[in-house]
């Protein structure tokens, strides 16, 4: 997803996630058919409206350092 | 590998590790077969880091059980969001701050060796030491902060910048 600029170890990945789960940002998907230690997640409605927000604001970042770039060059 | 590995979970409360283990491990494989064929190089950073890894998030899991989730005590909150760092004109601040607490001290001590065998004396002189060195060290910082300020160094601006739209729940 980064093209390997983002190498998480599990201890690190874990650590969010559990941290997404306690918040309700993210649940366990649960599938009969899934093995123990495969459990899919996926983002709550919660999660999904502070991910838009977390998108704008990204959104919003970039732009200012665009504009600040554009300020700069002219 | 997978042995350590296995071996260090056991660093994690046992609740986290029933919740999580197996699936740790199972990235942990995959993750350690997608470096197999790397690199000498590429396959000790992957030890380094899971192993880093494992010893951070179960210093945090205690800690977090010990302190409950309190937003203190989280580290990557306050690292993602860039108006709750602290600006450098803190650390000289803090520097002025213990600098006048030394001096403070100093100069107790030279009081109390002159005083040494008179302590009833120490006492007259006492308040009025006390209140010089605390208004002095006002003074220094107000205006170091004053001329942080008019610098813009202060980090105040940054409150102002903060957008309450973005707060997530």
């Amino acid at each position: 997803m980064s093209g390997g600029r983002v190498k998480l170890s599990t201890g690190t990945l874990y650590g969010a996630l559990r941290r997404l789960l306690d918040e309700a940002w993210i649940e366990r998907v649960e599938e009969d058919e899934s093995p123990r230690d495969r459990r899919p997640y996926r983002l709550t409605s919660r999660g999904r409206r502070n991910l838009r927000l977390e998108v704008q604001r990204l959104k919003h970042l970039t732009k200012l350092a665009a504009l600040r770039i554009a300020r700069k060059d002219a | 590998m997978t042995c350590f590995y296995r071996c260090l979970l056991y660093l994690y409360p046992p609740l986290y590790r029933r919740e999580y283990a197996a699936e740790m491990i199972s990235v942990f494989r995959d993750a350690q077969a997608d470096v197999w064929f790397g690199s000498f190089r590429e396959r000790l950073s992957f030890r380094t880091r899971e192993t880093l890894g494992l010893l951070a998030g179960a210093a945090q899991e205690h800690l977090r059980i010990l302190c409950g989730n309190s937003p203190i005590i989280s580290f990557t909150r306050l690292d993602m969001r860039p108006e709750f760092r602290f600006p450098r004109s803190t650390v000289v601040l803090m520097s002025v701050v213990f600098a006048g607490v030394v001096f403070a001290m100093k100069e107790a001590s030279a009081i109390q060796a002159k005083y040494g065998s008179a302590s009833d004396s120490m006492w007259h002189t006492f308040p009025g030491f006390a209140g010089l060195t605390f208004g002095f060290t006002f003074a220094t910082v107000a205006i170091v902060w004053a001329i942080l300020f008019a610098l813009g160094r202060t980090g105040v601006h940054r409150l102002a910048n903060i957008d309450p739209g973005t707060k997530h729940e």
